[in-house]
């Protein structure tokens, strides 16, 4: 069935004009019929304006959030995290329903904040944690908890590659303007969707490369309980070499892997009778760089106009930025010999 | 003499990344790092210290960074055809600000890339050789030298050699090739490579900061040991394990497969899909709505066609750099570049006496312990 048939278009707001918008949500939101978006809202109105020209948007431009009450049904919120609290609040008590960027807020008492604020107003508030909609997600918990591994001993995540995503400004790096660097921004990815498959991560350490800025590199541990079993787990993240980009799963029979960049598939390495063996499963038919994006607004459209919630509420995103909170308490700075200051010779 | 405040240009780059760290670690002085493009910042955003956004051909965000500051770092080359257009631009905004010390990073290529002496010092000529890269440098050092002879601009200048450590661009290619099962020599690796530790630059640039005599002069800034580039590319590349196969060119079979490859043509192909591969200028391109447009179509399309590997490979090649996912059991062989001729054929040892004598200097690392550092790093990185 047609949904604009039933549902007449979705009034879609967008607050924050920067490179991800541009990159990848407006790309999947011109290609929706059920959506348009009615009003562009950023404090520098060149980027507004860019964007309206370089997708051909028929909509408004405004500087103030405020002008969208009673304009748009629903609001994109993608600004600096610690903006997403007071912008996506004022949003929900004008009655716009919300689709925030990751990390939900700065603090996860922002976040708790904002989740109540949801409630209190009978709003949709969903968190773009897009990678949540990964195809192979529910069959690595399917395939460790039915013993396709056989005992789970241990679980190593990582992501990592030179930061090279095209920025305006310093918001990435600005305390001012986020909650921390690779761990709260990168990280919350990964981290988000092991909490949401396994349940709580307990025993924290953490180690990063910062010295009073943000950081770069992170290391991340802690134990999972997975299919009954209490699982040491060990997390890396980078913004200045590549790591695997994985979730590897190590047990008794053998090792799953679901890697970033294959949504769709997983791996399981097995050692055979003639050595090592890997078999790659096809998790998903058609999956391209986009879908992940385009699912997660269908599910936000759909939870809007159902008056549902959404896939990744804003209360299930809140473990990974307790789990970051409870990181950054515990910090230890990472090792880096290189960089001690070498005596005279 | 300590300063109110020291702007760093460049400071995104390898020798400006490990400044920032050892100013704001080992000497806790005072600093603020001049941000082209914070898409590179994140190694310096570690350290709790002011980033700037400012553009070396941008007047007015000159003056706004060096709002505050009495010393000045120049580390910044963004290119060889503005680089004297952006020193002049720097030390014109530095005196307009007051500045009290202005220390220049040149190189040692002002002194030409291929020396007729043995032994290179301060007094070997300097002039226009018709090499961009030398070139550039012997400008943007004629701009400061002129500002000292005319205005007693009060400058140091600073010619460093070969600069390896983490994070270099020397060193990382040599690991790349490791890892594909290859080393690459030109002539045997017997061309002189006057490797100089990073960590001994940073020390020469707060050397230049702090000390008066150095005031007015030029310096050469290199290592102690006499290294030959077999040397120094085996001692990178004997970290990464397993068996490589050395591919040894001749300087003549090099220039002669470049020039074969320099038809106009080919070459006007090459760069232009070099040029439009290039962030910068698709991000000045991509201001342009329609052409904006037309871009993020195309990158669409290839996002949908290919998978994240093959993309990089592809921006890897486009951007001319080798590509980390070359067959490992049948490495090609790859022509070195114009570029590491002129690096590897060198044959003069430069000398670092008078960096010694009057700048109150000297480097910390040998060749030994640079590479012990280095390979620390290259662990960290997951690159051995």
């Amino acid at each position: 069935m047609n949904p604009t048939a039933v549902f007449p278009t979705l009034r879609l707001g967008i607050v924050g004009c920067g490179a991800i918008v541009r990159e990848t949500h407006l790309p999947v939101i011109v290609g929706e019929s059920d959506v348009a978006v009615a009003m562009l809202c950023d404090l520098d109105r060149r980027n507004s304006e860019r964007l309206r020209a370089e997708f051909a948007l028929d909509c408004a431009i405004t500087d103030r959030v405020g002008d969208l009450a009673g304009r748009v049904d629903a609001a994109l919120v993608a600004v600096p995290p610690a903006l997403h609290a007071p912008i996506s609040e004022q949003l929900l008590r004008a009655g716009i329903d919300v689709l925030c960027e990751k990390p939900l807020a700065s603090t996860a008492a922002d976040g708790r904040r904002m989740a109540a604020c949801a409630r209190e107003h009978a709003r949709v508030l969903a968190v773009a944690l897009m990678s949540r909609f990964f195809p192979h997600n529910a069959f690595l918990k399917d395939l460790v908890e039915d013993g396709e591994i056989g005992e789970p001993l241990e679980l190593v995540a990582e992501d990592g590659a030179v930061l090279d995503w095209a920025m305006a400004s310093n918001s990435y790096f600005d305390r001012r303007s986020t909650g921390g660097g690779v761990l709260f921004d990168g990280g919350v990815h990964l981290l988000d969707r092991l909490l949401w498959l396994f349940g709580d991560l307990d025993d924290i350490g953490y180690a990063d490369d910062a010295f009073g800025g943000v950081e770069t590199n992170a290391h991340l541990t802690g134990s999972f309980t997975i299919a009954g079993h209490r699982v040491p787990a060990r997390m890396n993240f980078s913004w200045s070499h590549r790591l695997p980009r994985s979730i590897r799963l190590i047990g008794t029979r053998g090792t799953l892997e679901a890697r970033i960049q294959d949504p769709r598939g997983l791996l399981i390495h097995r050692s055979g009778r003639r050595g090592p063996l890997d078999l790659h499963l096809r998790c998903a038919e058609r999956w391209h760089h986009f879908s992940a994006y385009r699912l997660q607004l269908r599910d936000f459209i759909d939870a809007v106009r159902t008056r549902r919630d959404p896939f990744v509420t804003a209360e299930s995103s809140l473990k990974a930025l307790e789990v970051i909170e409870a990181a950054y308490a515990r910090r230890t700075p990472m090792v880096q010999p290189w960089l001690a200051r070498e005596s005279a010779r | 003499m300590s300063w109110r405040k020291i702007l760093v240009t460049g400071a995104t780059g390898f020798i400006g990344s490990r400044l920032c760290e050892m100013l704001a670690l080992d000497h806790r002085v005072p600093y603020r790092a001049l941000v082209r493009n914070y898409s590179r910042a994140a190694r310096i955003a570690r350290l709790d210290a002011e980033l700037a956004p400012g553009d070396l051909l941008d007047v007015a965000s000159l003056d706004r960074a060096l709002d505050g500051c009495d010393a000045v770092v120049n580390l910044a080359h963004a290119d060889d055809r503005s680089a004297p257009r952006q020193v002049a631009q720097l030390v014109a905004a530095a005196r307009r600000a007051g500045v009290q010390r202005f220390v220049h990073v040149s190189s040692m290529a002002v002194h030409g890339p291929e020396p007729v002496a043995a032994v290179v010092d301060e007094s070997a000529p300097i002039r226009r050789w018709r090499e961009a890269y030398c070139d550039a440098k012997v400008a943007g050092e004629a701009v400061v030298a002129d500002a000292i002879r005319q205005y007693g601009f009060p400058a140091v200048i600073l010619r460093p050699t070969i600069v390896y450590g983490p994070y270099s661009f020397f060193v990382t290619p040599i690991i790349d090739d490791a890892r594909d099962g290859r080393i690459s020599l030109i002539d045997g690796g017997r061309g002189v490579c006057n490797a100089v530790y990073v960590d001994d630059v940073c020390d020469a640039i707060v050397a230049g900061l702090h000390d008066d005599r150095a005031l007015g002069g030029a310096f050469l800034v290199n290592g102690d040991d006499p290294v030959d580039w077999h040397r120094f590319i085996h001692a990178f590349a004997d970290l990464v394990s397993g068996r490589k196969r050395t591919d040894d060119h001749a300087v003549e079979a090099i220039r002669a497969h470049w020039q074969g490859q320099h038809s106009i043509s080919r070459g006007n192909l090459g760069a232009t899909a070099r040029l439009l591969a290039s962030p910068d200028f698709q991000a000045q391109l991509a201001r342009v709505p329609a052409i904006g447009a037309l871009l993020r179509g195309s990158k669409r399309l290839a996002a949908m066609a290919l998978d994240d590997d093959r993309k990089r490979a592809l921006k890897q090649r486009l951007r001319g750099r080798p590509s980390p996912f070359a067959d490992s059991h049948h490495p090609a062989v790859r022509i070195p570049g114009e570029g590491r001729v002129v690096r590897e054929a060198y044959r003069a040892r430069v000398a670092n006496a008078l960096a010694k004598r009057q700048l109150g200097w000297a480097p910390r690392h040998r060749f030994e312990r640079g590479v012990e550092r280095t390979h620390d790093w290259l662990r960290f990185a997951r690159m051995v």
